[in-house]
């Protein structure tokens, strides 16, 4: 029966195959990972223009300003900003779970143009990295509450990481309208 | 006559290999039975808190490294943060790979990111992979005024006004590098212990298959097993012999009554 065998190969081959690829995106999905470099991110959000980097300076008092505006201000001290024209855009690091999350937001306008995960360290709500979520994000601004104008839809089983996404956005938004004047 | 030389060989040897098989084959039964209630005995929730069997495990997660920067120590403990002495700084991925004191700023390199400090303990700017830093990283130094850090046997140069970590550090640079450090006892109680591993249940097991004492020790398990095996065997040999003789015996003395 050497065609039955042929088949059963086939099968097994292809088994195999599938198996792998299962393997592989359960492997890529709990490591940690670096998805997008900073000078990938700056060209996605200002194209062939040449953005300013800046450096700004969270002190104790901004600090303060920012957690009565939006709930939350970064442990770091300095945050790094590109700015071209009106459009900026902010590299913030928020932990979600355990890990941090590198977030890019780019702002034009007061309202956010882009939204795309640098890095994902934890091992679950990797979801977060995909536009199905991040494209949410665009064309909202911030409330006078602190929150962000319009809803945003959670990903069940990432909730902390949504959290944290939404958190960083919001203190993007706060962060431009202060180096905006 | 030869059937009873072969007996009496069989009898020395295994009287012999008894005697050196006796003390191992009473540890296999004593861990074994011990391993068989190791739940009701509370053996796998009790730790062994001994460093040198630590050590002798290959457990370095005790020996914290750590790098002193003038009077202060910058080690990373177990829940993966860097500290400044007691005081927390913040999460940096990967093992502490070494430290360096610039002007007023102190410098934490971990495999996948480098912390930038103040000299008081506070965050200035965590820097990853996304920010352009070669990685992993295996080691940050000094070269003039410049810092360097090491990804593989490449050192670049590190411009951390820019966060530009794209150039390469010329050949013939003259680095200087901290040695790592043992953490003060005083530092290490006040920082997170690592996690306790090593059940009694573990060391029960490993000492049942010889694995405490590594390879030659499960060579060693080995080699009592196939003793008891041999002790087992010239046994039922001797038995069987002592069978067949005890039956001509009977045999020959009902001949003789006919």
């Amino acid at each position: 029966m050497p065609g039955l065998r042929d088949r059963s190969y086939r099968l097994s081959a292809r088994r195999c195959c599938g198996l792998a690829a299962i393997l592989w995106m359960a492997a890529s999905a709990v490591h940690a990972e670096d998805y997008l470099g900073r000078d990938d991110f700056l060209k996605l959000v200002f194209g062939d223009g040449q953005p300013v980097q800046h450096t700004l300076w969270l002190s104790a008092e901004k600090k303060a300003a920012a957690k009565a505006a939006v709930g939350w201000a970064p442990a770091a001290l300095r945050l790094r900003y590109w700015q071209a024209g009106t459009r900026t855009a902010w590299i913030i690091e928020d932990i979600g779970k355990e890990k941090p999350i590198t977030l890019g937001v780019a702002i034009a306008g007061q309202h956010i143009e882009r939204v795309e995960v640098l890095a994902f360290r934890e091992s679950r709500g990797w979801e977060i990295r995909y536009p199905f979520f991040t494209g949410q994000f665009n064309g909202l601004g911030l409330a006078a509450d602190g929150y962000l104008s319009g809803p945003v839809d959670g990903i069940t089983g990432a909730t902390l990481s949504v959290r944290a996404v939404d958190r960083m956005a919001r203190l993007a938004l706060w962060l431009d309208t202060q180096v905006q004047g | 006559m030869r059937r009873r030389r072969l007996v009496g060989l069989l009898w020395r040897w295994h009287r012999r290999l008894g005697v050196v098989a006796a003390v191992f084959a009473l540890l296999l039964a004593v861990t074994g039975i011990v391993l068989n209630h190791s739940s009701e005995l509370g053996l796998d929730r009790r730790f062994v808190d001994w460093p040198w069997l630590h050590s002798a495990y290959g457990d370095s997660s005790a020996d914290l490294p750590a790098f002193q920067l003038g009077r202060h120590w910058l080690s990373r403990a177990a829940n993966g943060r860097v500290y400044l002495d007691t005081r927390e700084v913040a999460p940096c991925g990967g093992k502490l790979v070494g430290a360096l004191q610039s002007a007023d700023l102190l410098y934490a390199a971990c495999a996948e990111e480098l912390l930038v400090i103040t000299a008081g303990g506070e965050l200035v700017e965590s820097l990853g992979g996304s920010a352009g830093l070669p990685l992993p990283l295996t080691g940050i130094g000094r070269a003039g005024s410049e810092v360097v850090l090491q990804a593989g046997d490449s050192w670049w140069l590190a411009d951390l006004e820019l966060a530009d970590f794209s150039a390469r550090a010329p050949g013939g640079l003259v680095i200087s590098q901290l040695s790592p450090g043992r953490l003060p006892e005083s530092v290490r109680n006040a920082i997170p212990a690592p996690d306790a591993w090593l059940s009694w249940e573990r060391l029960l097991l490993d000492v049942h298959s010889g694995r405490v004492l590594g390879r030659l020790g499960v060579i060693w398990v080995d080699l009592v097993g196939v003793l008891l095996a041999c002790l087992a065997t010239s046994g039922i040999g001797m038995w069987w012999l002592h069978r067949r003789r005890s039956a001509s015996g009977r045999i020959n003395s009902t001949k003789s009554f006919e």
